[in-house]
């Protein structure tokens, strides 16, 4: 059982990380790299863009990226490269994680108690959506309370929308789906860090474009995972407890 | 019939419950070192996953 709790986990993780790393050069990759020029001052909102002027303005931009076209191609190479390998771990995570969920739900409430949309709804909910609530996703440049204080606010708030998933979906009882709804609200009650107040560096349309983009994204990958997670875990109820038999025979 | 039952279920779920804790800490790990390490390398390593899966960054 766990061998095949763990490979279903890591194989259907790995493989959606992989889609979602060539979605993420399409679609998301490209605005991120737009930002780090507002980022490092290349662009300026509001002002002049250096980019597509029609005289001569745009020429001195040209030469200054030509002297190590070479080494900006490695580094790009080896950044995506980066990229793909976080992404396949990230979703190995995720893939991992949520094949414990599954697990831990079909012990406790059967074998059926749960479907692949409800898998997928509930790791969006808590890995994604519940999340940019508080804190939406962050291109480079744009201004953020402390990182620390985001961190911890995010992982309180994943972790309270698991648990409040589990009473939800589990918990027959009216006080226990209450207890659960609370888990899921109380974050947002206490609030996320927010950031000081300060000029913009990015367009907005260009942030709204990207949130929008992260959040699709990962519902895209969440469908994903819970389809494979499925196929690699498959919920006939008869072929657990064998398998489980056998591990506990062989200590 | 029903004490078979009752410890059966009770040996399926004491099974179940080392792979589900592996599991999910196996999981959480990958996700912590990907999304949240603070270590320079690290970061410089992830830093376009960690925008675009929407954890918090810089």
């Amino acid at each position: 059982m766990t061998k095949s709790l763990l490979s279903g986990g890591v194989i259907a993780g790995a493989v959606t990380g992989l889609a979602v790393a060539f979605l993420q050069f399409f679609l998301i990759q490209p605005l991120i790299i737009e930002a780090e020029r507002y980022e490092t001052g290349e662009l300026v909102l509001m002002g002049v863009a250096q980019d597509d002027p029609s005289g001569s303005s745009g020429d001195p931009v040209l030469p200054a990226h030509n002297t190590d076209d070479a080494d900006e191609e490695v580094g790009i190479v080896v950044r995506n490269g980066l990229t793909v390998l976080t992404l396949v771990l990230t979703w190995s995570g995720f893939g991992l994680v949520a094949g414990a969920a599954l697990a831990t739900h079909r012990a406790l409430w059967g074998p059926h108690s749960i479907s692949v949309p409800a898998l997928a709804l509930s790791g969006f909910a808590a890995f994604a959506l519940s999340p940019s609530l508080g804190l939406p996703p962050e291109l480079p440049g744009m201004q953020a309370a402390d990182l620390s204080d985001r961190q911890i606010w995010w992982v309180m708030t994943a972790a309270a929308t698991v648990a409040g998933l589990f009473f939800l979906s589990g918990v027959k009882s009216r006080l226990g789906r209450l207890a659960g709804l609370a888990l899921m609200v109380a974050p947002h009650l206490l609030g996320a860090p927010q950031p000081p107040a300060s000029v913009p560096v990015i367009p907005p349309d260009l942030a709204a474009l990207y949130s929008a983009q992260v959040l699709g994204l990962s519902l895209i990958g969440w469908l994903a995972l819970a389809s494979l997670l499925f196929r690699l875990m498959p919920e006939d109820g008869r072929e657990q407890p064998i398998v489980v038999a056998e591990a506990v025979d062989t200590r | 019939m029903s004490a078979t039952t009752l410890s059966t279920a009770s040996v399926q779920h004491a099974g179940l419950v080392r792979p589900i804790l592996t599991s999910a800490v196996l999981g959480v790990f990958l996700i912590f070192a990907a999304g949240f390490a603070s270590s320079d390398a690290l970061h410089a390593a992830t830093h376009d996953t960690r925008h675009a899966t929407g954890f918090p960054c810089h």
